[in-house]
């Protein structure tokens, strides 16, 4: 009897592993990189790489888990739903508003320790930004919005 | 006769000097370089308080709704120009999605709804605003 409930278990397992779904894409060449086309400080390039890029930008990594269903359920939608938010690699086709709009809330959701999301950081311990980290991230944040209308 | 008419000159000149002298004394926000301090228009102030300010002030106890935005420091010059003129598209664009007040908090308390007047004013006013600080 349990060996049954063992062996159901597997074959939903191996089943719902072919159940279509389109990975987010990938890609390392990003012309409007807010890294590479603006002048972000090392510090805080380096700490938005570790703790922002895998879901606001094109240049997600993708650990043997994150492909695994269902897992990979969520993690692809989040990771759309995130880049659709904010990606960096997008960045300087953004509008002036739209990225005044986004900066403002990077230094807030940043500073108050919404983002990043606890799931995430969980997972990834270089994303567990401390408090100075959060403070340096904001105070970037609030210059560069503030360069914005110079 | 002469002092029936002087007392009050005299009474007028003393009021001129006090009133002038008060207005050097009060702080000049605007003279000081990089601070934004926005005369909110009554009418706009009036809804904001009653509907907006439980959570978006100094006084408001939850902590992140006022650190999305705090009308004080929109009137007392606390936010940088860029910071104002991204919080005034935010409530245009917030208001436009009828995303504010919350539906949530509007479950408990219906009558902080805004009209559709009031959130028109808003809009106009939060929009005005921003593009004369940008210089549109």
């Amino acid at each position: 009897m349990k060996k049954n409930i063992f062996l159901i278990f597997v074959a939903i397992v191996v089943l719902i592993q072919f159940y279509p779904m389109d990975k987010p894409a990938v890609s390392k060449d990003n012309p409007n990189d807010l890294i590479t086309t603006s002048n972000v400080p090392e510090n805080i390039s380096t700490m938005l790489k570790n703790a922002c890029y895998d879901c606001h930008s094109n240049e997600s990594t993708f650990p043997w888990y994150s492909n695994v269903a269902p897992v990979k359920w969520m993690l692809y939608g989040h990771i759309s739903e995130a880049r659709e938010e904010l990606n960096f690699s997008n960045w300087n086709s953004l509008e002036t508003d739209d990225k005044a709009d986004l900066l403002d809330d990077i230094s807030t959701l940043v500073l108050e320790g919404e983002m990043p999301i606890k799931g995430y950081t969980i997972l990834h311990s270089e994303a567990n930004l401390s408090k100075t980290d959060r403070e340096a991230i904001s105070t970037w944040a609030d210059e560069m919005l503030e360069s914005l209308y110079d | 006769m002469k002092i029936k008419f002087i007392l009050p000159l005299f009474a007028i000149a003393v009021m001129f000097a006090l009133v002038s002298f008060t207005n050097f004394s009060e702080p000049q926000y605007n003279d000081i370089e990089d601070v934004v301090a926005i005369d909110i228009p009554d009418n706009i102030q009036a809804i904001i308080s009653n509907k907006c300010m439980g959570c978006h002030s100094d006084e408001a106890k939850g902590g992140k709704s006022k650190m999305k935005l705090n009308f004080d420091n929109i009137s007392n010059g606390e936010y940088s120009r860029g910071k104002v003129i991204s919080k005034l598209d935010k409530m245009v664009k917030m208001l436009g999605k009828d995303k504010m007040p919350p539906e949530k908090f509007l479950a408990k308390y219906p009558e902080k709804k805004l009209t559709s007047e009031e959130s028109e004013l808003i809009t106009n006013w939060a929009s005005e605003q921003s593009s004369l600080m940008k210089g549109e």
